[in-house]
This record gives C-alpha cells, structure tokens and sequence, in this order.
C-alpha cells in the first residue's frame, strides 16, 4: 500500500514537474545567454577562419607545383 | 547532404559562399538569353561580354537594378544555375543566406526568397549588407563602440553604424557605380556627341574616373559612334571631364554619409574621429572617392582590406555560425 502510494506521488510531482517546465516564462538569464552567444559569434576570434580562408596566401607561402 | 551557402547577390556581380569551403565563385551579374525561346545561352562572365555585342535574337540582361530584382523569372533561372554550378542538385536542397541592400521592400524581399527557395534552397533568409559588409571587413562589431561602415555597390550605396552586433543608424540611397557609368555615357553624348555602350563607359570610369584630384592624372582616347554621321569617332577625355560628369552622382553618395553621421548618437560619433570609417564595396575603389569623404565629412575614412568580398565573407560567417546569429537575419525577433 505503502509502495502504491509512493508511486503515485512521484508520478504526479514528475506530470507536475513536466507542466511546469513547459509553462516556465523565459528568464532574464536566457535572453543574456543568447545575446552573449550571439556577441561571441561576432568576435574578432570567431571570424577568422572565415576571413583567413579568403585571404591570398602570404608571399612565399604560396603551393608551388615544381613547374 | 548539401552544403549551405551565403550568396551577395549584387548589382553588378555575384558571389557564392561555401560552408566550410569559403567563395567558390565571384561572376557578374550577367545573363544571356535567346529572345525566341527563352533558353538561357550564357551567365557570368561569358555573358558579360555579350553586353552590347549581340544579334538581334540575343539579350544579354542583368536581372537586378538598384540591388533589387527587375526580372523575376530571369532572375530565378540565374539564381538556379548559379546553384547548380556549385554543385547543388533537386536532391541536395542547401540553407541559403543572401545578403540584400537594407532600404529594398517587403515585395522585394519576397521576391528574392521566393526565387531562391524556387531555384532549390530548402531555406532561404536575407541580411543587410552592410551588416555582412561589416562583419566580413572584421570590424570590432561585437563591442560598445561606434563602427561605420560604408558600402557603394552597383546600384545602391548604404551607410551604416554599428555597435554591440546591431544596426545603430543607417543611411541608403539607390545610387552606385552603375549610375557614374550612366552619367559619363550622358556626358560623352551631350559634350563630345558621340555614343558609347556601358562597358566602355565602365572602362573609362576604371582608366580615368576619379571623384577628387589625384596625383599621375592621365587623358584617355574614347571611341564611340558618332551620332550626327553614324561613323566611328575618337575623342580625348580628361580627368576634370569625368569628375564634372559623376559629380552630382558622387555628391548624392557624399550626403547620405554626411546624414548618416548626423544620425548617429553622440556617444558613438567621437569613435569615428578616432577609429574612422570603412568603405567597401566595388564602388569604394573609385580614386578619390575617400579623400572626398574625409574632406567633406572631417572623419578618416579607411578602405577594407577585402572590398569586393567583404560582403559575402560577412555572409559567409553567419552561414557557419547559424544559430547564435539568426537574429540578424531580415525578419527575425531582434
């Protein structure tokens, strides 16, 4: 009887748990996480391999066939 | 699986930005048709330079004027087979972010969606240009200071401010290079009465073309038809010609610097006098044109390391980080 009771309880907190969780408004802490993300993206650091892949190779650093 | 794609789709050329590959191609924005059947002849640069030179049963078109689509269905069919030449099949649907000027319409941008997602991209978002402009010239755009950045393609000139990864003031006017092109065609027939096609008046522009006196100023021969006898004729241009010919173009680009500036918030107007402006863009490259904005506006004025690509790269960047830079798109919850 106990163990049945046990059962139910934790059944319900965890559908309560779960609607909860649903029904959470977006916290400060979201909005600040994505515009931190979003200002990483645009770092200096995050855009050179982007820039990097369009520059010309540097003097002497160029392939060289052997022709 | 498709690899997705960044795409300036400019005025004057297009470029393509690979995922994980970077610019895999860089072409005009050219397409030659034949009038009678609709078949599609050549693109690029092969079609560039059919312009002019044609027989009667060829046109060979740019779809967009002013950074907007003019020709709906040419414009879809180039944008197919720009897709296919990157390697891009019905089966292989990729993301696509397409940079477009700021100032174009709801109708225009559902145009240019619309046209890409009809020519096989499973997505299809847009992004100002100069934001792309600024991000692929590597500016400190995600700090709290002023950076601005100017960006003169073929049919449309745009200015902007940015700080903290957004758009603080912008300032755009549909006038580009193409427009000093018109206007020395303009200027030849009503100084020197002869006709030149829009190549020439682009290679006099290249050979001679300036928006303020510089040093080493050459006269260049011009040959066109003359339109009094018909017959081929050869005048000499001089370098003061073609600055009186583009000056009302120049100026009108100088002023919507001048009344981006004046836009800006006070707090971000100091960082110019320090960090300077950024041009970028074919129509930067004009001689001249940055003594002339710096004369006029008392702000240094910077050119790009990368003008002509600088928008694609910035393009370029948001197809490889998509998810943390989704806000930037046109349309998006900011």
């Amino acid at each position: 009887m106990t163990a049945i009771l046990v059962g139910i309880i934790v059944v319900v907190t965890a559908v309560f748990g779960v609607i909860a969780a649903r029904r959470r408004t977006p916290s400060s802490d979201d909005g600040v996480a994505a515009f931190r993300r979003h200002l990483d993206a645009l770092s200096p650091e995050a855009r050179r391999s982007v820039i990097e892949r369009a520059q010309p190779p540097a003097p002497g650093q160029e392939h060289s066939d052997g022709a | 699986m498709a690899r997705d794609l960044a795409i300036d789709l400019g005025t004057a050329n297009t470029l393509v930005y690979m995922k994980g590959r970077g610019i895999v191609l860089n072409e005009p924005s050219v397409i030659a048709l034949n009038r009678q059947t609709g078949e599609v002849l050549a693109t690029g640069h092969e079609a560039w330079n059919m312009i002019g030179r044609t027989p009667g049963y060829i046109v060979a078109v740019r779809p967009l004027r002013g950074g907007a689509i003019t020709d709906f269905d040419v414009t879809e069919r180039m944008i197919r087979l720009l897709l296919q030449r990157v390697g891009v099949s019905r089966f292989t649907r990729p993301k696509v972010v397409i940079c477009v000027p700021s100032a174009i319409t709801e109708v225009e941008r559902r145009a240019v969606t619309d046209a890409a997602r009809r020519a096989g991209a499973a997505d299809a978002q847009l992004i100002e240009q100069p934001m792309a402009a600024a991000i692929g010239a590597n500016l400190p755009i995600d700090e709290p200071v002023g950076n601005m950045v100017i960006d003169i393609g073929g049919g449309t000139s745009e200015t902007a401010v940015i700080s903290l990864g957004g758009i603080v003031a912008l300032e755009a006017v549909r006038v580009g290079s193409f427009d000093i092109d018109a206007a020395i065609q303009n200027y030849v027939r009503r100084e020197h009465g002869i006709a030149v096609g829009e190549r020439t008046a682009e290679q006099i522009k290249l050979a001679i073309g300036s928006a303020a006196q510089t040093p080493d100023e050459v006269e260049a021969e011009v040959s066109g038809r003359d339109l009094m006898q018909g017959l081929p004729k050869t005048v000499v241009l001089t370098p003061e010609e073609i600055r009186y010919a583009i000056d009302d173009v120049v100026s009108q680009i100088v002023q919507s610097v001048v009344r981006c500036l004046a836009k800006a918030p006070a707090e971000l107007s100091q960082d110019f006098l320090v960090r300077g402006m950024y041009l970028v863009g074919g129509g930067g490259l004009l001689r001249g044109l940055a003594d002339r904005i710096e004369r006029e506006t008392q702000v240094p004025v910077r050119m790009s390391q990368m003008p002509l690509e600088a928008v694609v790269l910035g393009a370029g960047h948001c197809i490889e980080n998509y998810d943390a830079l989704k806000r930037m798109f046109m349309g998006q919850r900011r």
